[in-house]
C-alpha cells in the first residue's frame, strides 16, 4: 500500500469513527489460546483459540490448532484441519467457523436506521482447496444476514481478502451483553442454504440464498484451511489489521473465558476461603476484568489444596465445584472433595492441578 | 440424550467424566440457555429426577416466545 492510500484509508476510517479499537473482532490475529492449542475431534458448539467458534450439522470433524503458518506480520493462525469428511451433503448440513460480537460493541455501525453504515470484513486467508468461499455477516435481533463471496485463487498461499457489506437500516441491535452480530465463515452449505439462485449479497432472512457458490472445503481429509488477521470495521474502507498488545487482547477475551494460567508444579492462589463443612469449602474469586455475565465455572480433573495450621490438605482431583453466588466481577465457590476440616477454619486455597476456568460465552 | 444434570439451590451442575460444569441460573449465561434447550428438545430424559419447576417454566417461556431455534445456522 502506498503512503498516500494509507494515509487516505486512515482518513475514511476516522470519518467512520475510530482511528484506535476500529477492529470489532476479539483475537482476529489468533495469538490468545487459553483453551490449549490443539483441539482433536471438533465438531458443534466447540470453542478452540479465544472467542472462535466452530458450529455444524454434519458429519466433519476437525483438528484445530493454533498455528505459526502465517503471511508476513503476524505470529499466529488457526488451522481447520479436516479430520472426518463430508461427503454425502445433506440439505440442511452446514459448517462455520464464526465469532460472535456483543451488542454493546455492534453500536456503532448505526444498523436499524437511516444513517447505517457499511460494514468492512478483511482477513488473510490460505487453503489447499481453490474455489469460491462465502463470509457471512449475521444481525441476531431481527435475523438479517447479508453475505459476500470470495474466490481462493492459489492452493497453498496466504491471500488477504476484502469484504464490503452494505449499511443495514432494517433492525437495530439490542444495546445490552448479548449476541447481537456475528462474522461467519462457510465452510460447508448444503441446499437449504445454496438453493436459492443468487447469493443475497443485501440484507435478507431467506435462508436459501445465504451460501450460494460455497465450496466444500470438508469433502476430503487431506483439506484443510488458514485464518488469520480477520478484522471487521465500521466504514467502506479496509484499513491495516489494528495490531495490538498480548495483555491488551487477553484482557479483552477474558471478558469471555478466564482460565488461571498455571504451570505444572507450580502453586496458583484461587482465593481466600473457610471450612463449609468438614468436606466442603467455600471463599470469594475475583476475576481480572468483568466478565461477560455471570459466568460458568469448568471444572475438568481440577484439583485444590488449602493450607493452614489445621488443614494441609488437597482434595480428590475433579471433586464438584458449584456456585453459591456469583456476578461478572466476582464468584463464591463451594470446592468438595476434601477430609476431616475442622469448623471456623479459614486458609489459602490454591489451585494445584488440571482444567479450572470461568466461562461467558455469547 | 445431550445432558445429564441436576440443579442445586444457586446452579445447575453438568458432570462431565473427569469434574463438572457449574452453570449460574441467570439468563444471559448461554450455558444456561444450552441447558433450557435441552429441557424443551429431550424433555425429563435430560434431568437426573423430575425437572425443577423454575427450570420448566423458563424453557416454557423460552419456547412461547420463539427464542428456541434448533441448531439452525
Amino acid at each position: 500500500m502506498s503512503k498516500a492510500r494509507g494515509i487516505a484509508d486512515l482518513g475514511n476510517a476516522y470519518s467512520d469513527g475510530a482511528l484506535s479499537n476500529r477492529n470489532l473482532i476479539i483475537n482476529g490475529d489468533m495469538k490468545i489460546s487459553q483453551r490449549g492449542t490443539s483441539f482433536t475431534g471438533v465438531t458443534h458448539g466447540t470453542y478452540t483459540l479465544d472467542r472462535w467458534e466452530l458450529n455444524e450439522d454434519s458429519a466433519a470433524e476437525f483438528t484445530i490448532t493454533q498455528s505459526s503458518e502465517t503471511p508476513d506480520g503476524f505470529g499466529s493462525s488457526i488451522k481447520l484441519d479436516v479430520t472426518t469428511a463430508d461427503t454425502s451433503v445433506g440439505s440442511a448440513d452446514y459448517v462455520v467457523f464464526e465469532q460472535r460480537i456483543e451488542g454493546y460493541n455492534a453500536q456503532s455501525f448505526g444498523s436499524g436506521t437511516s444513517n447505517a453504515k457499511p460494514h468492512t470484513v478483511s482477513f488473510w486467508v490460505r487453503s489447499n482447496v481453490t474455489g469460491t468461499y462465502i463470509c457471512e455477516l449475521k444481525y441476531d435481533t431481527g435475523g438479517y444476514e447479508a453475505s459476500q463471496a470470495y474466490t481462493i485463487d492459489a492452493a497453498d498461499t496466504w491471500e488477504y481478502k476484502v469484504l464490503v457489506f452494505p449499511p443495514q437500516t432494517l433492525s437495530a441491535p439490542a444495546n445490552d451483553n448479548s449476541a447481537e452480530l456475528r462474522v461467519s465463515f462457510w465452510l460447508l452449505a448444503g441446499s437449504n442454504y445454496t438453493g436459492g439462485g443468487t447469493l443475497s449479497t443485501q440484507w435478507t432472512t431467506t435462508d436459501n440464498v445465504r451460501a450460494v457458490g460455497q465450496t466444500n472445503l470438508v469433502a476430503s481429509t487431506s483439506n484443510e484451511i488458514y485464518f488469520t488477521g480477520v478484522q471487521l470495521e465500521v466504514g467502506d474502507t479496509a484499513t491495516p489489521f489494528e495490531h495490538r498488545l498480548y495483555g491488551n487482547e487477553l484482557q479483552r477475551c477474558q471478558r469471555y473465558y478466564y482460565t488461571i494460567y498455571q504451570t505444572v508444579g507450580d502453586d496458583t492462589g484461587l482465593m481466600f476461603a473457610g471450612t463449609k463443612t468438614s468436606t466442603q469449602i467455600i471463599g470469594v474469586t475475583h476475576f481480572p476484568v468483568a466478565m461477560r455475565d455471570s459466568p460458568s465455572v469448568v471444572n475438568s480433573s481440577a484439583q485444590f489444596r488449602v493450607d493452614s495450621q489445621d488443614s494441609l490438605q488437597s482434595n480428590t482431583a475433579g471433586s464438584t465445584v458449584t456456585i453459591e453466588a456469583g456476578g461478572p466481577t466476582t464468584c463464591i465457590l463451594k470446592i468438595a472433595g476434601f477430609t476431616g476440616l475442622s469448623s471456623g477454619d479459614n486458609f489459602p486455597c490454591k489451585y494445584i492441578a488440571g482444567t479450572f476456568a470461568f466461562e461467558s460465552e455469547l | 440424550m445431550p445432558y445429564q444434570f441436576y440443579k442445586t439451590e444457586n446452579c445447575i451442575v453438568l458432570p462431565t467424566e473427569t469434574g463438572n460444569i457449574a452453570i449460574p441460573v441467570k439468563a444471559a449465561n448461554s450455558d444456561y440457555q444450552a441447558v433450557l434447550d435441552a429441557i424443551i428438545a429431550e424433555g425429563a430424559d435430560c434431568f437426573d429426577g423430575d425437572i425443577p419447576e423454575d427450570l420448566q417454566a423458563a424453557a416454557d417461556a423460552k419456547l412461547a416466545s420463539g427464542a428456541y431455534n434448533a441448531n439452525r445456522a
